[in-house]
């Protein structure tokens, strides 16, 4: 097997174990089901074209995580400009197979109302279970402003999951629906 | 066990609990075609860049011997300069604008820094100039700080040394418990360049590309005492001219304070009264 096989059968091994939490994460930071599979797959593609470096990396999965929030920001960066939010969202709660998500979305919402700077810390905290250090790394930010964008994060869902009345809606890009 | 626990322990219980069969709607089978198709446009690119980079040392060269400014450099746009960490001489600087119209394209790997964390000489050629007042060499920071310090607490160990505007340390009492601190001079956070990345040109010739982050949360976000399991934080900040002062102490001396860090005491070695006091003394304020 010639090297290029190789890397091509670490890539496709790495793919089969974290393609899908690398998803769930893109998930957390998008809110979209078809934004968090273009974001998971255009991250993934990087890291195909780095393999070696991302093979050289301490850790793969935190590298590939890093590249994951750092793809999102920068698109967040070039596109908030053009974005456009809209009041509703169409109604995905019940899916075909029965499955209630109406957690789901009510978490997705949540987050949606967070910056997405704020929303990275919460993924990276709380759902790749990063510590605070490892986190501040892969934002370049300071430990303190980690925990202060913690702490801000989670009053705020708190406050969100906690509503009466219902979280807020997500705000979606037209013609992009969850 | 504090609110804040229960609700963080809530929230990952919630992530694993929604997320357990949330599956890509068509899967990510794609990502290795559109890697190839990635690493071709780049050895394309790198292959382009080769040429300009031979026209742009001879200009370089050029302006080095006429005394003038080192030849001005955007983002790399195909993120094939490996980022080097700090320049060893104080740099020129070009913002990194891209022209009118140009995408920014982030490379791989580009070192993210926080605005108040890019040196201050980079800072004052980016129009946001460390104000004197906190950029001060930790040691310095380690000094004032011990003036400041209740009778029998010491500090006993300074970390962070090589930064400025910023001490972490470890501080020990008379009964031989030890804590830690940490002293931050902030300067009032100065909106970061757009797009966010910055490329430096250092007169030696080499390039740094750096992403520079969104700036800290609001000065008193975290101000009183928080518990964390067995780990107590007691925070205080006060303003300054052009910024504030924070203080941050914990009864363990662990790098990273969390609900995991080893307690090195009951509480910590500092009160929240006597933060506030060093938070506000007159030696932070020139």
């Amino acid at each position: 097997m010639g090297r290029r096989e190789r890397d091509d059968a670490e890539f496709a091994e790495f793919m089969a174990a974290r393609g899908t939490h690398l998803y769930r994460s893109a998930l957390l930071l998008t809110g979209r089901p078809h934004a968090a599979e273009d974001l998971a797959q255009a991250t993934l593609a990087r890291a195909y074209a780095s393999w070696r470096r991302v093979r050289a990396a301490d850790d793969p999965v935190a590298y590939v995580h890093r590249m994951l929030v750092n793809t999102f920001l920068s698109r967040r960066r070039r596109r908030s400009s053009t974005e456009l939010p809209v009041a509703q969202t169409p109604d995905v709660a019940a899916r075909p197979d029965g499955v209630d998500h109406a957690d789901r979305l009510a978490l997705l919402a949540s987050l949606a109302t967070l910056a997405p700077l704020d929303r990275a810390v919460v993924v990276g905290r709380y759902w790749e279970d990063r510590s605070l250090h490892e986190t501040a790394v892969a934002l370049g930010l300071t430990e303190a402003a980690v925990k202060n964008r913690s702490l801000r994060a989670l009053r705020r869902l708190r406050e969100q999951l906690s509503d009466p009345v219902g979280p807020v809606r997500p705000a979606t890009t037209p013609g992009d629906p969850a | 066990m504090s609110d804040h626990d229960l609700h963080e322990r809530e929230l990952r219980d919630l992530l694993t609990r929604t997320l357990v069969d949330a599956d890509p709607p068509r899967g990510l089978a794609g990502a290795a075609e559109r890697g190839r198709a990635l690493r071709r446009r780049r050895q394309a690119r790198t292959a382009g860049l080769a040429v300009t980079g031979l026209a742009a040392a001879s200009v370089a060269t050029v302006v080095a011997l006429g005394g003038g400014q080192p030849a001005v450099r955007g983002v790399d746009p195909a993120g094939t300069t490996p980022p080097s960490v700090a320049p060893t001489v104080a740099p020129t600087v070009d913002p990194g604008r891209p022209a009118a119209g140009a995408e920014p394209t982030r490379p791989d790997d580009v070192p993210q820094y926080q605005w108040r964390q890019l040196p201050p000489e980079w800072q004052q050629a980016l129009g946001g100039p460390t104000p004197a007042w906190a950029d001060v060499p930790a040691g310095e920071i380690g000094l004032r700080l011990e003036t400041l310090l209740p009778a029998g607490v010491d500090v006993v160990r300074s970390e962070s040394l090589d930064e400025r505007g910023r001490l972490g340390a470890v501080l020990e009492n008379a009964d031989g418990e030890r804590g830690s601190v940490e002293v931050m001079l902030q300067p009032t956070p100065v909106d970061p360049p757009e797009p966010g990345y910055v490329t430096v040109t250092t007169r030696d010739g080499d390039e740094a590309t750096y992403a520079v982050a969104d700036a800290v949360g609001e000065p008193g976000d975290d101000d009183g005492v928080r518990r964390y399991g067995d780990v107590t934080t007691v925070t205080a900040t006060a303003p300054v001219d052009g910024g504030w002062v924070y203080v941050s102490t914990a009864n363990t001396v662990d790098h990273k304070w969390g609900a995991d860090s080893p307690v090195t005491a009951d509480q910590p070695l500092l009160t929240l009264p006597e933060l506030e006091a060093i938070a506000s003394a007159q030696v932070w304020r020139g």
